[in-house]
Protein backbone atom coordinates (compact mmCIF):
# COMPACT_ATOMS: atom_id res chain seq x y z
CA UNK A 1 0.00 0.00 0.00
CA UNK A 2 1.40 3.23 -1.28
CA UNK A 3 1.95 6.45 1.37
CA UNK A 4 -0.78 8.26 0.15
CA UNK A 5 -3.08 5.65 0.43
CA UNK A 6 -2.50 5.25 4.21
CA UNK A 7 -2.80 8.99 4.46
CA UNK A 8 -5.98 9.10 3.03
CA UNK A 9 -7.39 6.54 5.29
CA UNK A 10 -5.36 7.45 8.31
CA UNK A 11 -8.45 9.71 9.93
CA UNK A 12 -10.55 6.89 9.15
CA UNK A 13 -8.27 4.92 11.37
CA UNK A 14 -7.80 7.17 14.01
CA UNK A 15 -11.07 7.90 14.97
CA UNK A 16 -12.26 4.01 14.37
CA UNK A 17 -9.50 2.34 16.24
CA UNK A 18 -7.80 4.87 18.82
CA UNK A 19 -10.28 7.84 19.07
CA UNK A 20 -13.80 6.30 19.61
CA UNK A 21 -12.72 3.40 21.77
CA UNK A 22 -9.88 5.64 23.84
CA UNK A 23 -13.76 7.91 24.51
CA UNK A 24 -15.49 5.36 25.44
CA UNK A 25 -13.42 4.18 27.90
CA UNK A 26 -12.61 7.76 29.19
CA UNK A 27 -16.22 8.61 28.91
CA UNK A 28 -17.65 5.83 31.41
CA UNK A 29 -18.21 6.73 34.74
CA UNK A 30 -19.55 5.04 37.57
CA UNK A 31 -21.89 8.20 38.53
CA UNK A 32 -23.13 7.61 34.87
CA UNK A 33 -24.55 4.37 35.17
CA UNK A 34 -28.02 3.33 36.09
CA UNK A 35 -27.89 0.31 38.37
CA UNK A 36 -31.87 -0.77 37.71
CA UNK A 37 -32.72 -3.86 37.43
CA UNK A 38 -36.43 -4.56 35.33
CA UNK A 39 -38.87 -6.92 36.84
CA UNK A 40 -39.16 -9.34 34.00
CA UNK A 41 -42.17 -11.29 35.74
CA UNK A 42 -44.63 -9.75 33.38
CA UNK A 43 -42.79 -9.97 30.06
CA UNK A 44 -42.42 -12.62 26.89
CA UNK A 45 -41.31 -12.55 24.02
CA UNK A 46 -38.28 -10.39 22.41
CA UNK A 47 -39.21 -7.68 25.28
CA UNK A 48 -38.24 -10.18 27.86
CA UNK A 49 -35.21 -10.63 26.00
CA UNK A 50 -34.22 -7.38 25.49
CA UNK A 51 -35.09 -6.80 29.36
CA UNK A 52 -32.91 -9.64 30.51
CA UNK A 53 -29.74 -8.34 28.20
CA UNK A 54 -30.45 -5.47 29.62
CA UNK A 55 -30.20 -6.32 33.28
CA UNK A 56 -27.41 -8.88 33.31
CA UNK A 57 -25.29 -7.94 30.35
CA UNK A 58 -24.94 -4.00 29.80
CA UNK A 59 -22.07 -4.20 27.33
CA UNK A 60 -24.41 -6.62 25.28
CA UNK A 61 -27.47 -4.80 25.62
CA UNK A 62 -25.64 -1.66 24.04
CA UNK A 63 -24.49 -2.93 21.18
CA UNK A 64 -28.49 -4.50 20.45
CA UNK A 65 -29.21 -0.94 20.57
CA UNK A 66 -26.70 0.53 18.44
CA UNK A 67 -26.89 -2.17 15.73
CA UNK A 68 -30.57 -1.79 16.01
CA UNK A 69 -31.02 2.05 15.50
CA UNK A 70 -28.44 2.02 12.63
CA UNK A 71 -29.97 -0.65 10.79
CA UNK A 72 -33.22 1.22 11.20
CA UNK A 73 -32.13 3.91 10.02
CA UNK A 74 -30.24 2.56 7.43
CA UNK A 75 -33.64 0.57 6.08
CA UNK A 76 -35.82 3.28 6.48
CA UNK A 77 -33.35 5.45 4.25
CA UNK A 78 -33.35 2.98 1.53
CA UNK A 79 -36.94 2.58 1.38
CA UNK A 80 -37.65 6.25 1.15
CA UNK A 81 -35.43 6.00 -2.05
CA UNK A 82 -37.12 3.38 -3.51
CA UNK A 83 -40.66 5.00 -2.82
CA UNK A 84 -39.41 8.88 -3.60
CA UNK A 85 -38.16 7.46 -6.99
CA UNK A 86 -41.21 5.61 -7.69
CA UNK A 87 -43.13 8.78 -7.31
CA UNK A 88 -41.26 10.72 -8.97
CA UNK A 89 -40.15 12.67 -6.41
CA UNK A 90 -35.89 11.79 -6.44
CA UNK A 91 -33.84 15.08 -4.92
CA UNK A 92 -30.93 15.75 -7.16
CA UNK A 93 -27.81 17.87 -6.37
CA UNK A 94 -28.23 21.79 -5.57
CA UNK A 95 -26.68 24.58 -6.13
CA UNK A 96 -25.86 26.49 -2.91
CA UNK A 97 -26.71 29.99 -2.51
CA UNK A 98 -26.51 31.99 0.75
CA UNK B 1 -55.96 7.08 22.65
CA UNK B 2 -55.24 4.53 25.13
CA UNK B 3 -55.58 2.24 21.83
CA UNK B 4 -51.88 3.71 21.10
CA UNK B 5 -50.79 2.84 24.22
CA UNK B 6 -47.67 0.56 24.26
CA UNK B 7 -45.87 -0.84 27.31
CA UNK B 8 -42.55 -0.01 27.53
CA UNK B 9 -39.78 -2.62 29.25
CA UNK B 10 -37.32 -0.97 30.25
CA UNK B 11 -39.06 2.06 31.25
CA UNK B 12 -41.64 -0.21 32.95
CA UNK B 13 -44.74 2.13 31.78
CA UNK B 14 -47.29 2.65 29.29
CA UNK B 15 -46.67 5.97 26.70
CA UNK B 16 -48.78 6.65 23.95
CA UNK B 17 -47.12 5.84 20.60
CA UNK B 18 -48.25 8.77 18.35
CA UNK B 19 -47.16 10.68 20.90
CA UNK B 20 -43.35 9.53 20.54
CA UNK B 21 -43.59 10.07 16.42
CA UNK B 22 -45.30 13.21 16.67
CA UNK B 23 -42.46 14.57 18.80
CA UNK B 24 -39.68 12.60 16.77
CA UNK B 25 -41.66 13.99 13.35
CA UNK B 26 -40.91 17.61 15.38
CA UNK B 27 -38.08 17.04 15.59
CA UNK B 28 -36.72 15.20 12.24
CA UNK B 29 -38.19 18.36 10.60
CA UNK B 30 -36.06 20.86 12.38
CA UNK B 31 -33.01 18.16 12.34
CA UNK B 32 -33.02 17.79 8.22
CA UNK B 33 -33.08 21.37 7.91
CA UNK B 34 -30.75 23.16 10.45
CA UNK B 35 -28.36 20.01 10.90
CA UNK B 36 -29.26 19.33 14.27
CA UNK B 37 -29.59 16.70 16.64
CA UNK B 38 -32.49 18.08 18.29
CA UNK B 39 -31.86 16.87 22.35
CA UNK B 40 -32.66 20.49 23.22
CA UNK B 41 -36.57 19.92 22.05
CA UNK B 42 -36.68 16.58 22.96
CA UNK B 43 -35.85 16.46 26.34
CA UNK B 44 -37.69 18.86 27.70
CA UNK B 45 -41.07 17.06 25.52
CA UNK B 46 -40.52 14.05 27.07
CA UNK B 47 -40.12 15.65 30.38
CA UNK B 48 -43.38 17.30 29.70
CA UNK B 49 -45.71 14.46 28.76
CA UNK B 50 -44.36 12.26 31.91
CA UNK B 51 -41.39 9.77 30.18
CA UNK B 52 -38.84 8.81 32.96
CA UNK B 53 -35.94 11.59 32.63
CA UNK B 54 -33.11 9.00 33.41
CA UNK B 55 -33.87 7.38 30.55
CA UNK B 56 -34.48 10.54 28.12
CA UNK B 57 -31.08 11.34 27.21
CA UNK B 58 -30.13 7.79 25.84
CA UNK B 59 -33.14 7.23 24.02
CA UNK B 60 -32.51 10.57 22.45
CA UNK B 61 -29.45 9.66 21.52
CA UNK B 62 -30.71 6.34 20.16
CA UNK B 63 -33.14 8.03 17.96
CA UNK B 64 -30.72 10.80 16.97
CA UNK B 65 -27.99 8.05 15.75
CA UNK B 66 -31.00 6.56 13.10
CA UNK B 67 -32.36 9.74 12.39
CA UNK B 68 -29.18 11.30 11.15
CA UNK B 69 -28.78 8.18 8.94
CA UNK B 70 -31.78 8.88 7.14
CA UNK B 71 -30.81 13.00 6.70
CA UNK B 72 -27.41 12.33 5.80
CA UNK B 73 -28.23 10.06 3.48
CA UNK B 74 -30.97 12.84 1.45
CA UNK B 75 -28.47 15.37 2.29
CA UNK B 76 -25.66 13.42 0.90
CA UNK B 77 -27.68 13.21 -2.65
CA UNK B 78 -28.07 16.68 -2.52
CA UNK B 79 -24.54 17.07 -2.89
CA UNK B 80 -24.67 18.65 1.29
CA UNK B 81 -22.30 16.96 3.11
CA UNK B 82 -18.45 17.13 3.16
CA UNK B 83 -17.17 13.97 3.97
CA UNK B 84 -13.41 14.82 3.97
CA UNK B 85 -14.73 17.69 6.98
CA UNK B 86 -16.85 15.78 8.68
CA UNK B 87 -14.23 13.08 9.64
CA UNK B 88 -11.72 15.87 10.25
CA UNK B 89 -13.30 17.94 13.11
CA UNK B 90 -13.74 14.56 15.22
CA UNK B 91 -10.21 15.05 15.61
CA UNK B 92 -10.55 18.56 17.50
CA UNK B 93 -14.11 17.48 18.76
CA UNK B 94 -13.53 14.27 20.69
CA UNK B 95 -11.03 15.23 22.91
CA UNK B 96 -13.26 18.42 23.60
CA UNK B 97 -16.07 16.55 24.38
CA UNK B 98 -14.30 14.49 27.14
CA UNK B 99 -12.82 17.55 28.67
CA UNK B 100 -15.80 19.27 29.10
CA UNK B 101 -17.79 16.05 30.65
CA UNK B 102 -14.31 16.34 33.21
CA UNK B 103 -15.00 19.67 33.99
CA UNK B 104 -18.62 19.03 34.77
CA UNK B 105 -17.70 15.99 36.88
CA UNK B 106 -15.20 18.30 38.51
CA UNK B 107 -17.89 21.21 39.29
CA UNK B 108 -20.15 18.23 40.65
CA UNK B 109 -18.16 16.86 43.50
CA UNK B 110 -17.16 20.30 44.33
CA UNK B 111 -21.51 21.14 44.42
CA UNK B 112 -21.75 18.09 46.58
CA UNK B 113 -18.92 19.48 48.78
CA UNK B 114 -20.24 22.98 49.03
CA UNK B 115 -24.58 21.47 48.63
CA UNK B 116 -24.65 24.09 46.33
CA UNK B 117 -26.38 23.24 42.52
CA UNK B 118 -23.06 24.40 40.67
CA UNK B 119 -23.80 22.00 37.78
CA UNK B 120 -27.13 23.48 37.32
CA UNK B 121 -26.04 26.53 37.58
CA UNK B 122 -22.89 26.78 35.37
CA UNK B 123 -24.92 24.29 32.45
CA UNK B 124 -27.98 26.71 32.55
CA UNK B 125 -25.85 29.83 32.40
CA UNK B 126 -23.72 29.09 30.10
CA UNK B 127 -26.93 27.72 27.65
CA UNK B 128 -28.24 30.72 28.02
CA UNK B 129 -24.85 33.02 27.20
CA UNK B 130 -24.57 30.75 24.33
CA UNK B 131 -28.11 30.28 22.41
CA UNK B 132 -29.31 34.07 23.29
CA UNK B 133 -26.24 35.33 22.24
CA UNK B 134 -25.98 32.80 18.87
CA UNK B 135 -29.05 34.04 18.40
CA UNK B 136 -29.18 37.55 18.55
CA UNK B 137 -25.79 37.76 16.57
CA UNK B 138 -27.57 35.75 13.53
CA UNK B 139 -30.25 38.06 13.66
CA UNK B 140 -27.30 40.73 13.57
CA UNK B 141 -26.03 39.04 10.20
CA UNK B 142 -29.13 38.73 8.38
CA UNK B 143 -30.91 42.03 8.96
CA UNK B 144 -27.58 44.50 9.23
CA UNK B 145 -24.26 43.09 8.20
CA UNK B 146 -25.93 41.17 5.11
CA UNK B 147 -27.20 44.29 3.59
CA UNK B 148 -23.38 46.07 4.11
CA UNK B 149 -22.22 43.47 2.05
CA UNK B 150 -24.71 44.16 -0.52
CA UNK B 151 -24.61 47.85 -0.54
CA UNK B 152 -20.68 47.24 -0.91
CA UNK B 153 -20.90 44.97 -3.76
CA UNK B 154 -22.83 47.68 -5.83
CA UNK B 155 -20.92 50.49 -5.19
CA UNK B 156 -18.24 50.92 -8.22
CA UNK B 157 -14.61 50.94 -7.35
CA UNK B 158 -15.53 49.03 -4.39
CA UNK B 159 -12.11 47.49 -2.26
CA UNK B 160 -13.14 43.82 -1.02
CA UNK B 161 -12.40 44.10 2.51
CA UNK B 162 -11.00 40.49 4.19
CA UNK B 163 -13.32 39.07 6.20
CA UNK B 164 -12.88 36.75 9.36
CA UNK B 165 -12.75 34.02 7.38
CA UNK B 166 -10.34 35.13 4.97
CA UNK B 167 -8.35 36.02 7.45
CA UNK B 168 -8.76 32.72 9.25
CA UNK B 169 -8.21 30.99 5.93
CA UNK B 170 -4.87 33.43 5.87
CA UNK B 171 -2.95 30.72 8.17
CA UNK B 172 -1.41 28.25 6.44
CA UNK B 173 0.43 26.04 8.66
CA UNK B 174 -0.54 22.58 8.15
CA UNK B 175 -2.79 23.64 5.69
CA UNK B 176 -5.84 21.41 4.22
CA UNK B 177 -7.91 21.18 1.81
CA UNK B 178 -11.97 20.80 1.86
CA UNK B 179 -12.86 21.17 -2.73
CA UNK B 180 -16.36 20.14 -1.62
CA UNK B 181 -17.04 23.18 1.12
CA UNK B 182 -14.81 25.57 -2.06
CA UNK B 183 -12.13 25.70 0.81
CA UNK B 184 -8.42 26.01 -1.14
CA UNK B 185 -6.82 25.89 2.03
CA UNK B 186 -7.02 25.97 5.96
CA UNK B 187 -4.61 25.43 8.77
CA UNK B 188 -5.75 22.07 10.33
CA UNK B 189 -4.64 23.57 13.59
CA UNK B 190 -7.70 26.19 12.79
CA UNK B 191 -10.00 23.00 12.43
CA UNK B 192 -8.72 21.32 15.40
CA UNK B 193 -9.53 24.43 17.71
CA UNK B 194 -13.00 25.31 16.63
CA UNK B 195 -14.40 21.96 16.78
CA UNK B 196 -12.19 21.31 20.17
CA UNK B 197 -14.31 24.28 21.84
CA UNK B 198 -17.43 22.98 19.80
CA UNK B 199 -16.67 19.64 21.19
CA UNK B 200 -16.15 20.98 24.97
CA UNK B 201 -19.57 22.89 24.53
CA UNK B 202 -21.25 19.42 23.85
CA UNK B 203 -19.57 17.64 26.67
CA UNK B 204 -20.04 20.37 29.10
CA UNK B 205 -23.98 20.70 28.04
CA UNK B 206 -24.72 17.32 27.49
CA UNK B 207 -26.03 17.73 24.44
CA UNK B 208 -24.57 16.66 20.57
CA UNK B 209 -23.70 20.60 20.00
CA UNK B 210 -25.39 20.95 16.52
CA UNK B 211 -26.84 23.83 17.45
CA UNK B 212 -23.38 25.35 18.03
CA UNK B 213 -21.31 23.48 15.32
CA UNK B 214 -23.35 24.60 12.47
CA UNK B 215 -23.12 28.10 12.69
CA UNK B 216 -19.12 27.53 13.88
CA UNK B 217 -19.11 25.73 10.13
CA UNK B 218 -20.60 28.71 8.54
CA UNK B 219 -19.00 31.74 10.63
CA UNK B 220 -15.84 30.26 11.45
CA UNK B 221 -15.31 27.64 8.97
CA UNK B 222 -16.99 29.56 5.84
CA UNK B 223 -19.01 26.30 4.61
CA UNK B 224 -21.84 27.38 2.93
CA UNK B 225 -24.89 26.90 4.42
CA UNK B 226 -26.70 24.20 2.86
CA UNK B 227 -23.57 22.54 2.76
CA UNK B 228 -23.15 22.86 6.58
CA UNK B 229 -26.23 21.78 7.30
CA UNK B 230 -25.73 18.50 5.83
CA UNK B 231 -22.40 18.01 6.78
CA UNK B 232 -23.24 18.64 10.75
CA UNK B 233 -25.83 15.85 10.46
CA UNK B 234 -22.73 13.61 9.32
CA UNK B 235 -21.54 14.53 12.21
CA UNK B 236 -24.34 14.33 14.49
CA UNK B 237 -24.79 10.61 12.81
CA UNK B 238 -20.72 10.05 14.25
CA UNK B 239 -21.65 11.08 17.52
CA UNK B 240 -24.94 10.01 17.72
CA UNK B 241 -23.34 6.04 17.66
CA UNK B 242 -21.05 6.90 20.24
CA UNK B 243 -23.81 8.48 22.96
CA UNK B 244 -26.32 5.85 21.68
CA UNK B 245 -23.81 3.14 22.81
CA UNK B 246 -22.27 4.78 25.98
CA UNK B 247 -25.98 5.56 27.51
CA UNK B 248 -27.23 2.48 26.42
CA UNK B 249 -24.17 0.81 28.22
CA UNK B 250 -25.42 3.11 31.11
CA UNK B 251 -29.06 1.61 31.09
CA UNK B 252 -30.50 4.82 30.17
CA UNK B 253 -32.09 3.91 26.76
CA UNK B 254 -35.49 2.73 26.08
CA UNK B 255 -34.86 1.00 22.88
CA UNK B 256 -39.33 0.61 21.95
CA UNK B 257 -39.54 4.38 22.55
CA UNK B 258 -36.52 5.30 20.30
CA UNK B 259 -37.66 2.86 17.48
CA UNK B 260 -41.07 4.94 17.13
CA UNK B 261 -39.48 8.05 17.46
CA UNK B 262 -37.12 6.95 14.64
CA UNK B 263 -40.17 6.49 12.42
CA UNK B 264 -41.88 9.91 12.73
CA UNK B 265 -38.24 11.41 12.60
CA UNK B 266 -37.34 9.73 9.63
CA UNK B 267 -40.48 11.17 7.78
CA UNK B 268 -39.98 14.27 9.56
CA UNK B 269 -36.62 14.29 8.28
CA UNK B 270 -37.74 13.99 4.36
CA UNK B 271 -39.88 16.82 4.89
CA UNK B 272 -36.39 19.21 6.44
CA UNK B 273 -33.96 17.83 4.15
CA UNK B 274 -35.60 18.98 0.79
CA UNK B 275 -37.20 21.62 2.47
CA UNK B 276 -33.63 23.30 2.12
CA UNK B 277 -33.20 23.23 -1.32
CA UNK B 278 -36.18 25.96 -1.15
CA UNK B 279 -35.06 28.32 1.14
CA UNK B 280 -31.88 30.29 0.80
CA UNK B 281 -28.80 29.99 2.95
CA UNK B 282 -29.78 33.39 4.68
CA UNK B 283 -33.11 32.33 5.26
CA UNK B 284 -31.87 29.32 6.72
CA UNK B 285 -29.61 31.55 9.42
CA UNK B 286 -32.60 33.12 10.11
CA UNK B 287 -34.88 30.46 11.29
CA UNK B 288 -32.19 29.37 13.06
CA UNK B 289 -31.35 32.24 15.24
CA UNK B 290 -35.42 32.40 15.98
CA UNK B 291 -35.23 28.67 16.93
CA UNK B 292 -31.96 29.41 19.31
CA UNK B 293 -33.50 32.61 20.73
CA UNK B 294 -36.56 30.97 22.37
CA UNK B 295 -34.28 28.07 23.41
CA UNK B 296 -32.58 30.49 25.25
CA UNK B 297 -35.92 32.33 26.55
CA UNK B 298 -36.48 28.65 27.63
CA UNK B 299 -33.48 27.98 29.86
CA UNK B 300 -34.12 31.61 31.34
CA UNK B 301 -37.38 30.55 32.86
CA UNK B 302 -35.54 27.19 33.75
CA UNK B 303 -33.31 29.12 35.81
CA UNK B 304 -35.83 31.27 37.20
CA UNK B 305 -37.28 28.10 38.24
CA UNK B 306 -33.89 27.23 40.42
CA UNK B 307 -34.01 30.49 41.77
CA UNK B 308 -37.32 31.25 42.51
CA UNK B 309 -38.85 27.37 43.54
CA UNK B 310 -41.94 27.77 40.87
CA UNK B 311 -42.94 24.66 39.11
CA UNK B 312 -45.31 27.15 37.16
CA UNK B 313 -42.13 28.36 35.51
CA UNK B 314 -40.56 24.84 34.80
CA UNK B 315 -43.32 24.00 32.75
CA UNK B 316 -43.67 27.13 31.07
CA UNK B 317 -40.12 26.37 30.23
CA UNK B 318 -41.11 23.33 28.74
CA UNK B 319 -44.05 24.60 26.29
CA UNK B 320 -41.73 27.71 25.05
CA UNK B 321 -39.58 25.31 23.84
CA UNK B 322 -42.07 22.73 22.44
CA UNK B 323 -44.22 25.71 21.01
CA UNK B 324 -41.79 27.11 19.34
CA UNK B 325 -40.26 23.93 17.79
CA UNK B 326 -44.32 23.27 16.61
CA UNK B 327 -44.49 26.41 15.02
CA UNK B 328 -40.82 26.41 13.75
CA UNK B 329 -42.04 23.19 11.86
CA UNK B 330 -45.11 24.55 10.69
CA UNK B 331 -43.12 27.33 8.95
CA UNK B 332 -40.84 25.03 7.29
CA UNK B 333 -43.75 22.88 6.19
CA UNK B 334 -45.34 25.74 5.00
CA UNK B 335 -42.49 26.95 2.92
CA UNK B 336 -41.80 23.84 1.25
CA UNK B 337 -45.10 23.48 0.43
CA UNK B 338 -45.78 27.03 -1.30
CA UNK B 339 -41.96 26.86 -3.02
CA UNK B 340 -42.82 23.31 -4.46
CA UNK B 341 -46.24 24.19 -5.86
CA UNK B 342 -44.28 27.44 -7.79
CA UNK B 343 -41.45 25.41 -8.87
CA UNK B 344 -44.05 22.63 -10.36
CA UNK B 345 -46.24 25.58 -11.76
CA UNK B 346 -42.90 26.89 -13.79
CA UNK B 347 -42.12 23.57 -14.81
CA UNK B 348 -45.76 23.24 -16.13
CA UNK B 349 -45.13 27.06 -17.49
CA UNK B 350 -42.17 25.20 -19.44
CA UNK B 351 -39.90 27.59 -17.40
Amino acid sequence: MKFNDIKSILPWIIILFVLFPLSFFLGVEKEGLLNVRVDTSDLEGIRLWLTNLYNDHRFLFAVVVTLTMATVGITIAFLTDIILKVLGLEVSKIQHHE
Amino acid sequence: MDMFNVYLPIAQMEFNVLLLMAIGFCVGVLGGFFGVGGAWIVTPALNIFGFPMPLAIGTDFAHIFGKSIVATRKHGKMGNVDWKLGITTMVGTVPGVWIGAQLIMYLDKLGKQSGQDIVGSSVRWTYIIMLLGLGIFMSYDYFVLRKKKEAKKLQPGAVHEKSLIDKIRAWKFLAISYPKSNIESISILIVFAVFFFCGFISGFLGVGGGFIRMPSLVYLIGVPTALAVGTDLFIVMLDGAYGCFLYSFYGRTELLAAVFMLFGASIGAQIGVTAVKYIRGYGIRLLFAIMVFFAGISVVLKQMDSIMNSPGLKTASGWVIMGSASVMCLIIIIRLIVSARKEIQQKKAGL
